[in-house]
């Protein structure tokens, strides 16, 4: 048995080495040196290569230069990988696992678990006062008592909308208002304009459940407890939630369409969006690309909270942020730990992510002019980020993101719109998808 | 009278099977050689990962901690999860759209192809064989912009004539058009490829005599041709319903598994929860399912190659 295990380690982490060995060939050759003002390096200081797994035009690219120049004997080793299967392989093998990487929640959680994340509980507890709270009991590992990862970027959910179409339909966003209220008004705009104020896809996937999920956070429900052992969403909060999403649906103001694929970028285009609940993130990823004309809204998007679900409702939701995290088989872990208290935890670093496009934890950042100052020619003159900041004061601490996570959002986005278009009982539906859920998470636990 | 002493000899003892086998080693040692890389290769990259596969699936790991013996619980799960009958259904489904389909069509555009007076045979010959050379994964990605609902190009023709849009990417039932005729289009150049090599190794004799004797063209296709292509439709039969069994990049890149799982094949679940790509990795649960596809492929190929023997010995 033994001697299998050491095997198939040694089988996978060949695969690993030698994947992870051509791509940092790869890298090597086309790495430039890009860090501007480099102190020079001390003769005593070891030289450390740092490998970071991300996402192709990632923050953490305008972190690096920041990070050399600070800590000018670490190189950081760009690796345009953040496959979750790669990652995955690196760490069965104990191979190739990278110092850094970017992983979502529920990932966190997860491998958190299991105790091969690197326990940073010393550099996120030094910088409590300054992150966000929300953000930060996302990396808090129940049975551990320890952070296994540092806080990244906050996905706080708003209203984006269209000035010009809410004009022509005669509708002004009130401070407060309800998601009843906002059906009214999307009724209104849509026979004015013709345009929609939601997005729900039909097809059955994860996308599918987004709303609910929502107005779940909102009422302050979650898909599990905190530690994941119970599964929540189909309590009264989540029927509750799903009630309202019904009501939603069945008023006919959205469109069929996957809310990050082609496909609803041309309705956004074509001026076919009025309102769109989403994440801070789809500014740079959903709307500035297709607000490029007047059709599509250029200079007219602006930014809300989202109305309220109810009684003590939250006026904003939790759509995705991930962490920095690393393993245990790190070498460096101080020079690991430096770069996560620079690229979030630091006006510098905050600033860079900001920058590209993500909303950093670090709370000073988000009150300062230079996170509030940010344009966009889609928005024209308006201060979009303020509105994120508000958000993030109420961003939740209790929106769970624990293994069974996504696969609970699957199971709910493929059985949800007969729940929403009213031909199956509510509580009965989501009962019946709780129970699933609940089989499928006896394997995680 | 003389008699003839015979001194016993030692009783004959034939060499063991172990002294054979060395001598066979030692005679032929060269050609076991040349062909060695063969069985290191396929002891490495496939019995193994087939045994230690087959060990995971007793087995409950996630790829990072030390894996634990659950006995007979991952299969006790995977044939009680609601996905997985729903995915052996969707395979059901995808077999009685594709099959026949995925047998007809080669067999038409093979005699087609093969007609003597046919212009520019080559030319379509090679046309027919783009899609097997063309990468699936690009292809996949055209498919998804022709079968759009708002801008697809295929709703964008279907205007013209006063329909839809039809939500093809998006609607339960319609999502399977685009991922049959996907399937079909990847593979309809090697099948009719196949069919045209059947059709030319009949003797065209066999034709000249029917002809004389009065059969029309087609009473020669189906007193001649189809009875000689019997073993390129039962091969094709077989490659055809292995084929739907282990369809993944289809619904992968079309529809990734949706609408509400309609499309979902038995493979792109088993990647799903054995990457990790929707929730955690369940290697476990993974393995598990692989056997039982495994199982129920061969069994399936098993009965359509008795099934069709029987019939071809009646």
């Amino acid at each position: 048995m033994k001697n299998t295990r050491v095997s198939r380690r040694r089988m996978l982490a060949s695969s690993a080495g030698l994947g992870a060995a051509a791509m940092i060939g790869g890298r090597g050759a086309l790495a430039a040196p890009s860090s501007p003002a480099r102190r020079p390096r001390s003769e005593f200081q070891e030289e450390i290569t740092l490998d970071v797994f991300v996402h192709a035009n990632h923050p953490f690219d305008m972190i690096k230069p920041i990070y050399e120049a600070m800590y000018p004997n670490v190189t950081l080793n760009m690796m345009e990988q953040n496959d979750v299967a790669i990652l995955r392989a690196a760490l069965a093998a104990g191979e190739g696992v990278p110092d850094i990487f970017w992983p979502e929640i529920e990932m966190v959680q997860e491998l958190g678990k299991t105790g091969i994340l690197l326990d940073v509980t010393d550099i996120v507890e030094a910088n409590a006062d300054v992150l966000s709270p929300g953000k930060t009991a996302e990396c808090f590992i129940p049975s551990t008592d320890k952070y296994a990862a540092f806080p990244g970027d906050i996905a706080t959910v708003g209203l984006y909308y269209r000035q010009d179409k809410l004009d022509e339909a005669g509708v002004t966003i009130p401070d407060s208002w309800t998601w009843d209220e906002f059906l009214e008004a999307g009724k209104q705009i849509k026979e004015a304009t013709g345009a929609a104020s939601l997005v729900i896809p039909s097809g059955g996937t994860s996308t599918s459940a987004h709303l609910f999920t929502f107005l779940l956070c909102q009422l302050g429900g979650a898909i599990t407890n905190a530690d994941g052992t119970e599964i929540t969403f189909d309590n009264d909060l989540g029927i509750q939630a799903m009630e309202q999403a019904a009501r939603l649906y069945q008023a006919d103001i959205h469109i069929d369409e996957e809310p990050f694929e082609e496909n609803y970028f041309a309705e956004i285009a074509a001026g076919n969006v009025a309102i769109t609940p989403q994440a801070v993130w789809y500014r740079g990823f959903g709307i500035a690309p297709n607000a490029i004309d007047e059709q599509g809204g250029l200079g007219q998007w602006r930014t809300a909270l989202l109305p309220s679900a109810g009684e003590g409702s939250l006026r904003t939701a939790n759509l995705g942020g991930a962490a920095i995290a690393s393993t245990t088989y790190t070498e460096h872990p101080e020079e690991v730990k430096n770069f996560m208290t620079l690229a979030m935890a630091t006006m510098e670093g905050a600033e860079a992510g900001g920058q590209w496009g993500i909303q950093p934890p670090y709370l000073p950042y988000l009150e300062s002019d230079t996170w509030t100052s940010v344009r966009d020619e889609a928005f024209g003159e308006f201060s979009f980020n303020s509105v994120w900041t508000q958000a993030v004061a109420e961003y939740p601490a209790t929106w769970y993101k624990q293994p069974v996570y996504l696969e609970a959002l699957t199971t709910i986005g493929a059985g949800i719109i007969p729940l929403l278009d009213g031909s199956t009982d509510i509580t009965e539906g989501l009962t019946a998808m709780g129970d699933q859920v609940r089989e499928i998470n006896t394997r995680y636990q | 009278m003389s008699s003839v002493f015979v001194q016993p000899s030692a009783p004959y003892r034939p060499p063991s099977r172990w002294q054979a086998f060395r001598r066979v080693l030692k005679e032929h040692w060269q050609d076991y050689l040349f062909i060695s890389p063969f069985f290191i290769l396929f002891a490495v990259f496939f019995a193994y990962p087939i045994f230690w596969a087959l060990q995971l699936s007793f087995q409950k790991w996630d790829g990072v901690t030390d894996p634990t013996w659950v006995g007979l619980d991952n299969y006790r799960f995977v044939l009680r999860d609601p996905i997985t009958r729903q995915m052996f259904y969707n395979t059901f489904r995808f077999l009685i759209l594709i099959v026949p389909l995925g047998i007809m069509l080669p067999l038409v555009l093979g005699v087609l192809l093969n007609l003597s007076f046919l212009r520019f045979r080559g030319i379509f010959r090679t046309l027919i064989f783009i899609p097997t050379v063309s990468s699936l994964v690009g292809i996949g990605i055209v498919w998804k912009l022709l079968f759009g609902a708002a801008n697809g190009w295929l709703n964008a023709v279907l205007s013209h004539v006063g329909l839809g849009p039809y939500k093809w990417l998006k609607d339960a039932h319609l999502a399977q058009v685009p991922i049959v005729t996907l399937a079909l289009w990847g593979s309809i150049g090697f099948t009719t490829l196949i069919v045209l090599g059947g059709l030319q190794a009949i003797d065209e004799d066999i034709y000249d005599a029917a002809k004389i004797d009065g059969a029309s063209p087609f009473s020669q296709f189906w007193q001649i041709t189809l009875p000689l292509l019997r073993p390129i439709v039962v091969f094709l039969l077989i490659t055809t319903t292995i084929m739907v069994m282990t369809l993944f990049s289809q619904p992968y890149i079309v529809t990734e598994g949706g609408p509400s799982n309609q499309p979902l094949t038995p493979l792109l679940h088993i990647y799903r929860i054995g990457v990790g790509s929707t929730g955690a990795a369940r290697i476990g649960d993974a393995s598990a399912l692989t056997f039982i596809l495994s199982i129920v492929m061969i069994t399936v190929v098993v009965m359509q190659f008795l099934i069709t023997r029987r019939r071809e010995s009646d």
